[in-house]
Order: C-alpha cells, then structure tokens, then sequence
C-alpha cells in the first residue's frame, strides 16, 4: 500500500500458453479519505529476455475512496513471466512511486493436436478382400467394409469411427459408427469393421469415412471421402430366343 | 414354273414353301435367333432333313457348323447357316426338316414339314431295239 493508493487486485490468468493473449485487469483504490488524486499506472511483463515490456499506462483522476479498473493485454512469451503494476503520483512534473504489486503467469503445457491417420481400407466380399477403392466386384455379392485408423500421437488415444456408404443410386446402405473399448498407443493402428450389406446394383457405391479422436468432444482427425468399389454387371445365363429357320436353299 | 426356275439357280425359299431339289444336291438352311449370356465358342448347328413319323423325327441327312456368340447383356441377333448333303434321300416329297442347336436343344429345336421334294435322278429302264423297217 503506498501513500495515496493502493493496487487491491490483479486479475489474470494464473497460467498461459506462448501466444496467447493474457486479459489483465488492475484496480487501483485511492485511500486518501479527503483529496482526489492524478495516479498513473504502469504495468509491464517480463519477456523471454527478462525485459520490462509494458502494456498498460494511463493517467487518471481517481476520487477519494474510490477505485478504478485498469485493463489491458499482452501475448504471453515462451517462458514463465511476472506482471508488475505500479502506481505514481505528481508532485511537480515528477512522478513519485506509490505503490507496486506482482503476479505469477506460468507458462501452460501446450496440448499435443489430435493426430491420426486412416491408414487401410478394404472391402471383404465372396470370401476374399480388395484395397478401397475395389473394381470390378461381382453383381450381388455382400460386402463388409474394414477400416484402419492409426494414432499418430505420443500418447494413448481412444478411436472412433464413422462411415456411410451408398449404392450407386445414392441410396444408403450401411451406416456405422463405433468407438473402441480401450484404446490404442502411439504409432499402433486399430481394425474396425463394418456390417454386411448387399452389392446388388451395378455402378460405383460410394463411401464416406471419419477418423475420430477425443470422444467427449468428438474431432475429425482423417477422413475419406471416395469411391467404395465399383460393381459389375452379373452376366446374365445363357440365353436364346427366337430361334428358327429363316431360309433354305438348293446350292 | 418360276419357282423352279429361280430354285435351280440356288434361291432361297422362305419357310414354310416348298423346296425342289434332286437327290445329291446341297441343301442350305439358315437359321436365325437372338442371344444374350456369357461368350460361348464352338457350339453345334445341326440341320437336318427327315421325316416325322407319329411325332418323332426320323434324321436322314444332316449338317453342321460351329457357331460362337459373344458375351452380352442383352440380347444380340445372330444368323448361321449349315449345308446338307442330301445324297442319304430317297427321291419322295413331303420332306421334314429340323433346325438346333446342339448345346441347348431344349431352347433352339426348330421344325418344319413337309418342305422338301426329292426327285430321282434321270433313270432309263428297258432300252432296247424293238425293231426295224424300211421306212
């Protein structure tokens, strides 16, 4: 507390990640019970370098007993630092030093991004499988799509997936959506696989796929968007019509 | 008298009209149809000449080509045709003919009657100087 004033409170976060921009706010009380003042405040923080470098100053009559709300910001730098805030008041054309109070920022641990990778696709059909997008898959078949995420992070990730796919016709054929019991460490992949539906219109079926991580708040962390398989017309059995003899002559 | 004429120069006669041949010539039958399926080679057209006998066909001279139809998924028109020696015939009239394919016999066996006249060849019997006279 000095003379005139004292800094009753900093409010900031205790905590911020390098390039975040910190909210700061310090109230100033003028305890002269009798006489406004002219204060200045000056708040500062300490960079990477251990340099003041400040980002509030401002002067302003406060009434006797009153206080006032200094705000500002500054991007936190890449390191624990300190907010100072100091107070003068006049007497001449010098400042005198009033008052001073201090707080801790830490620095907050960045979080790793959510990573991962579809890294395999097949469609099971007839009892044999085929890489994503599949050709020339036999008409009427039942297909069982297989999808494989990887985590790409340094730490253990639980998985989700999601997929559509549609007939040729844009019509759906199979939804799926699982997360996975556990969950997988990094760098190792997880299967997932789908429900059997029918491939029995010729053309290209199409699929869209979702890698998922985080299952609170569910994020995209790969995605497929392409072609399934394409499928073949059956060639139908042998068939004549219209047989018959059409001419016949003496040679 | 046109017909004949038009025959004995190899013309065609549709089915259904009569045919004039004499024993030993060739005889050639068209057929036509329409296929769909897989791509199929080397399968039989058999024609055939004969007599249906209380509904049984009784072959008697026959012929054969290969036929080869191609994969499709719709149906596809087709012609063949196969030549008959017709030397096995006695001369007669009122021939039969059948026309199949022998792979698939239950969907391609095709008839037609009484289509087809034989006559002998030229025949002289008895020659023989009966006499002679001053004239």
């Amino acid at each position: 507390m000095g003379v005139y004033t004292d800094i009753t409170q900093i409010i900031a976060p205790s905590s911020a990640a390098p390039g975040e921009t910190v909210p700061v706010t310090v109230k100033v009380k003028n305890i002269d019970d009798y006489w406004d003042h002219v204060i200045k405040l000056i708040v500062v923080f300490y960079d990477v370098y251990g340099e003041m470098d400040s980002f509030i100053s401002e002067v302003v009559i406060i009434r006797s007993l009153e206080t006032h709300s200094f705000s500002g910001s500054f991007t936190m730098p890449n390191c624990d630092t300190v907010i100072d805030a100091f107070t003068y008041y006049p007497i001449g054309k010098e400042w005198i030093f009033d008052d001073r109070k201090s707080k801790d920022i830490s620095l907050a641990e960045v979080p790793e991004p959510y990573a991962g990778t579809i890294s395999k696709k097949q469609l099971e059909y007839d009892e044999s499988r085929a890489s994503i997008p599949a050709y020339n898959v036999p008409q009427g078949e039942r297909g069982l799509v297989h999808i494989w995420g990887r985590n790409d992070m340094s730490t253990n990730q639980k998985m989700g997936i999601s997929w559509i796919v549609r007939d040729p016709d844009g019509i759906v054929v199979e939804e799926y959506s699982h997360w996975e019991t556990f969950w997988t460490g990094p760098g190792k992949t997880q299967e997932f696989i789908g429900d059997r539906f029918n491939l029995d219109k010729a053309g290209t079926y199409t699929i869209n796929v979702g890698l998922l991580m985080n299952p609170d708040h569910p994020i995209y962390v790969d995605i497929y968007y392409g072609n399934l398989c394409t499928v073949a017309a059956a060639v139908p059995s042998p068939a004549f019509r219209s047989f018959a003899v059409t001419e016949y002559a003496k040679q | 008298m046109v017909t004949q004429f038009l025959q004995t120069l190899g013309i065609a006669v549709a089915p259904g009209q009569k045919l004039e041949i004499m024993r030993g010539d060739t005889v050639r039958m068209h057929v036509g149809f329409d296929y769909r399926g897989p791509a199929l080679t080397g399968l039989t057209l058999r024609c055939s000449i004969g007599q249906r006998i209380i509904g049984i066909f009784d072959e008697i001279a026959y012929g054969h080509a290969r036929i080869d139809v191609n994969k499709s998924m719709d149906f596809v028109p087709y012609t063949a045709y196969a030549d008959i020696d017709t030397s096995p015939i006695s001369p007669k009239t009122n021939y039969d003919i059948e026309a199949k394919i022998e792979e698939f016999m239950r969907d391609t066996l095709v008839g037609i009657d009484n289509v087809i006249d034989v006559l002998g060849v030229a025949e002289f019997a008895n020659f023989a100087i009966t006499s002679y006279e001053k004239a």
